[in-house]
Formats: structure tokens, sequence, C-alpha cells
């Protein structure tokens, strides 16, 4: 996917509930505009906390078998400040080298995210195991 | 961390670990973080060289987790052992209607106990969801009870006039 993708526009329009990115090879600013775009799924509370927004339904985000690696760790960290994402698929994208460290987070602090698909990933090889076993 | 996030988690409902290179250790840590977690339903941890470690939290979960009740868990290092712990867990959680260890060196008769056990619990789950099927089938019976009773009063009521009759005759 070329440098010049901005998901970001994507956040205007509200009726979208699924976007599929499957199959691209996706680069990092593609990544970090995603990221951008899941931070932007949320919306000021009475408090002027951000917290995610209950006005549609959850979104549905596909990123299966997009050549992402750390920057999954960048996209699980704005999960993990609360957005609208209500399934993510990240299935298919090498994670075996890749120490994650917002796994936590964006599992304790999410409260949005159903169903979170990270099959195919090649979790738990070598340096990869550190997700499992570090606190 | 993931095991940790798991554990604080209150709202996935499904998690697809499917078809990495867990291995036992990990699985067993991501298995336990689930027996206070009230939220997940279904749970893919296929193809992950999951053995007797996770065999053993398995136990723990079926039993003390009833929200847990779709297990996929095909292609991985499960023994005969392994599979005779999880079946014996399986009759203390009636919930699970889903449960598939295929694909393993589980015996095949061990399998099909547990596919029964699963079948078992999916038939009385869907009966218990149609709460106005039990009481049609015992309006039926109640009818059906009636309509006898009610025929035999006629047939006893045919043959008392029948006796009149022929006591008229003599």
């Amino acid at each position: 996917m070329t440098n010049g993708f901005s998901i970001v526009e994507l956040a205007a329009k509200t009726s979208i509930i699924k976007i599929n990115l499957a199959n691209n090879k996706l680069k990092k600013e593609a990544a970090e505009n995603l990221a951008k775009f899941i931070q932007a799924q949320r919306k000021d509370n009475k408090e002027g906390v951000k917290e995610a927004k209950d006005t549609r339904e959850g979104l549905e985000l596909v990123l299966e078998n997009t050549n992402l690696g750390s920057e999954i760790d960048m996209i699980l960290e704005s999960l993990g400040r609360g957005s609208n994402i209500k399934k993510l698929n990240f299935s298919r994208n090498l994670l075996a080298d890749i120490e994650i460290t917002h796994f936590e987070t964006a599992l304790s602090e999410n409260k949005k995210l159903m169903e979170l698909d990270l099959s195919n990933c090649k979790l738990g090889d070598i340096q990869g195991a550190s997700n499992f076993f570090e606190s | 961390m993931l095991a940790l996030g798991l554990k604080k988690n209150r709202y996935l409902k499904s998690l697809v670990l499917g078809n990495n290179n867990l291995g036992d250790e990990a699985g067993s840590l991501i298995i336990y973080s689930l027996l206070n977690n009230h939220s997940l339903k279904s749970l893919d941890l296929a193809q992950n060289k999951l053995g007797p470690e996770t065999a053993k939290a398995l136990q723990e979960v079926i039993k003390k987790n009833p929200n847990l009740t779709k297990y996929n868990l095909i292609y991985n290092n499960f023994d005969e052992e392994d599979g005779y712990l999880l079946q014996e867990a399986l009759f203390f959680n009636a919930k699970i209607t889903q449960f598939n260890i295929a694909y393993t060196r589980v015996k095949f008769n061990t399998l099909e106990a547990i596919d029964g056990i699963v079948r078992d619990n999916n038939h009385k789950l869907q009966f218990a969801a149609v709460p106005s099927l039990k009481d049609e089938v015992d309006k039926k019976c109640k009818f059906v009870e009636e309509e006898k009773h009610h025929m035999g009063m006629v047939g006893e009521f045919e043959k008392r006039k029948e006796e009149v009759r022929s006591f008229g005759d003599l």
C-alpha cells in the first residue's frame, strides 16, 4: 500500500462498520495512520476524558496478512487507550521475533474489543516467547 | 503479557490463537489466566504444541469457568491420559457446546466419549432454550390422558346402556 494512503480520512465517514485491508503490504506510515484512526474512534465524555464512541455499532478491522510486525504494538497501544473497534483480525502477520509490550494494556484497558484473531502469527517462537513469559 | 492482559480483560468474547508455536508452558499460562475470566466464550488454540501441562490447566478451567463454552484444540500434543483428564472434567460443566481435540494422540474411544458428552449438552441446552416446548409437551400429554379417560367413560356409559336395554328386553 502506498505511503500516500490516509486511512484517517475514513474516520469522518461514520457509516463505515468494517474495514478490510487484508493481503496488502502496509508500510509503517499506514500503520501509524491506522493507530491514529483507532484513536479517532473516540470522543470526549462529560468529564472531558476520551472514551470509545457509543453512538454507532463497533467497527470491524481486518488486517490479515498485511506485512505488519512491530507496528502492531502501536495499534495495540491505541486500542489500550480506548476505541470503538469491536473485532480485530490480525492473522497471518509474522510476529515471531517481535516483542509486543502492549498486549496487556490493549486487553485490560479496552472495553469494546470483543473478538481478537492472532492466528498464524508464529507467536511463541524464540524471542516471541517473551510475550508470554515476561510480566 | 498476553496472559496477564487476559486475566484482567472483562470484555473479549472470542480469542483465536490457532496455528502459532505457543508450546505447553505458554499454553497453560494462557489457560490459567482464564480461570476468573467471565466474558470469553470461545477459545481457539489449535495447532500449538500443547501437552500435559495445558491439559491440567484446561481441567481446572473447564470445571470452574462456565462461561467459556467453545474450545478448539485440534492438532496438539495431547495424549490418551490428557484426553481422559479432559473427559472427566467435562462431566462437571454441562454448558460446553463445542470441544474439539481431534488430530491429537487421544484414542478414538475417548474422543467418542467426549463427543457424546458435548452432544448431550447441546440437546439439553436446545430443549431448555425453548421453555414453551416442555409446557407444550406436558399439555399434549394431559390432553391425551383426558381423552382416554373420557373415551373410557363413554365406553362405560354405552356398556351400561346395553345392559339396561338387555334387561328391558327380558
